[in-house]
């Protein structure tokens, strides 16, 4: 075995034993005798292993339990679904419904408008009218004229 | 992680909503999922995120599982992917956070017994030799150094074949070791 292919393993399957036995023992007697290897693997243990011996597991905050604790009870709770909950049949005749029920009244609307409108006009001629005193009072009698002096004099 | 009652049990009562068995799981792995989610993300705000998420994934998936893979593993999983995703996605803000935190750290230091120097010393420099690596290598290193897993059960946890893992630990090995020759991690601390 070469120093090459003896490092490809200290770094890997001989630093974690991963290894055969026999591989295992071929790559011990390889260090020994063999002085860049062993040093090799000296500074990979020193820089690459013994740094995370005295590592342990970090406990969280406890306020941490309490918020996953309200959230799996938020996720859990029964949901306001009535919406959900009418059987899907009901949702076509329902719309149809609706939409007769805002043409009725757009509808009614809209006419209501018109006659108000109708009876404004009316209104408004009938005062303008009674402004002038020859006229009987009523717009289709000014269409026979007036009764004023320049009439009289040009017929 | 000792837990008094079987961990099948367990799952079994929280899978059907039991809420004080959901708790004794979360006090056998938070330890677990919230190092895992500091390491990776390298900030508190972000780890508490990463372990809330995972909690609740657990949680949701209960229901489902099936205890074809060891339930460790399961955690496993998820937790990295989670604490992976988060790292990637948040990368500026990480930044920012760290920052405040060493600044904290610092004036908390003459404040503290010898013991938690000595293991905020030790965090230290696992946390600075993370820093060097890639996500990938980043998990497989606290899987074999920290959670003492052998490359079969990383291989499972991550869904890798057995030779990625083996190849992540020597990149990450690899960039350790020549961080170290340059002095790198020395001057950081």
């Amino acid at each position: 075995m070469n120093c090459k292919r003896v490092r490809e393993l200290i770094i890997t399957d001989y630093i974690d034993k991963e290894l055969d036995e026999k591989t295992m023992k071929e790559v011990e007697a390889h260090i020994k005798i063999c002085e860049g290897c062993g040093a090799f693997e000296k500074s990979l243990i020193q820089a690459a292993v013994e740094p995370f011996k005295g590592v342990r597991d970090i406990n969280p905050p406890e306020y941490l339990w309490r918020r996953i604790k309200e959230g799996i009870e938020r996720e859990n709770a029964p949901k306001a679904r009535w919406m959900f909950s009418i059987p899907r049949p009901v949702f076509g005749p329902a719309a149809i419904a609706v939409a007769c029920a805002i043409l009725i009244i757009t509808l009614s609307v809209t006419l209501n408008s018109k006659n108000q409108l109708n009876n404004y006009i009316q209104d408004q001629g009938d005062f303008l009218s009674s402004l002038d005193p020859g006229s009987s009072g009523s717009l289709k009698n000014s269409q026979n004229g007036l009764g004023t002096t320049i009439e009289e004099f040009f017929s | 992680m000792t837990i008094g009652i079987s961990i099948d049990t367990l799952i079994i009562q929280a899978a059907q909503g039991d809420l004080k068995a959901f708790e004794e799981i979360y006090n056998a792995f938070s330890g677990f999922v919230y190092s895992v989610a500091l390491r990776v993300t390298n900030n508190k705000p972000d780890a508490e995120e990463v372990t809330q998420d995972v909690f609740m994934q657990i949680s949701r998936g209960l229901k489902n599982f099936k205890f074809k893979s060891s339930f460790k593993t399961w955690v496993y999983r998820i937790t990295f992917n989670t604490a992976i995703n988060k790292y990637r996605h948040g990368q500026r803000e990480r930044n920012r956070v760290k920052a405040y935190e060493n600044e904290a750290a610092a004036e908390n230091y003459y404040n503290k017994d010898a013991r938690l120097i000595d293991e905020e010393h030790a965090e230290k420099t696992v946390s600075s030799l993370l820093d060097k690596l890639n996500p990938n290598e980043k998990s497989a290193i606290i899987l074999r150094e920290i959670q003492g897993l052998s490359y079969k059960e990383i291989a499972d946890a991550l869904k890798l074949n057995i030779n990625t893992v083996r190849s992540r630990l020597k990149r990450a090995r690899e960039s350790i070791l020549e961080s170290a020759r340059k002095g790198v991690i020395g001057h950081e601390l």
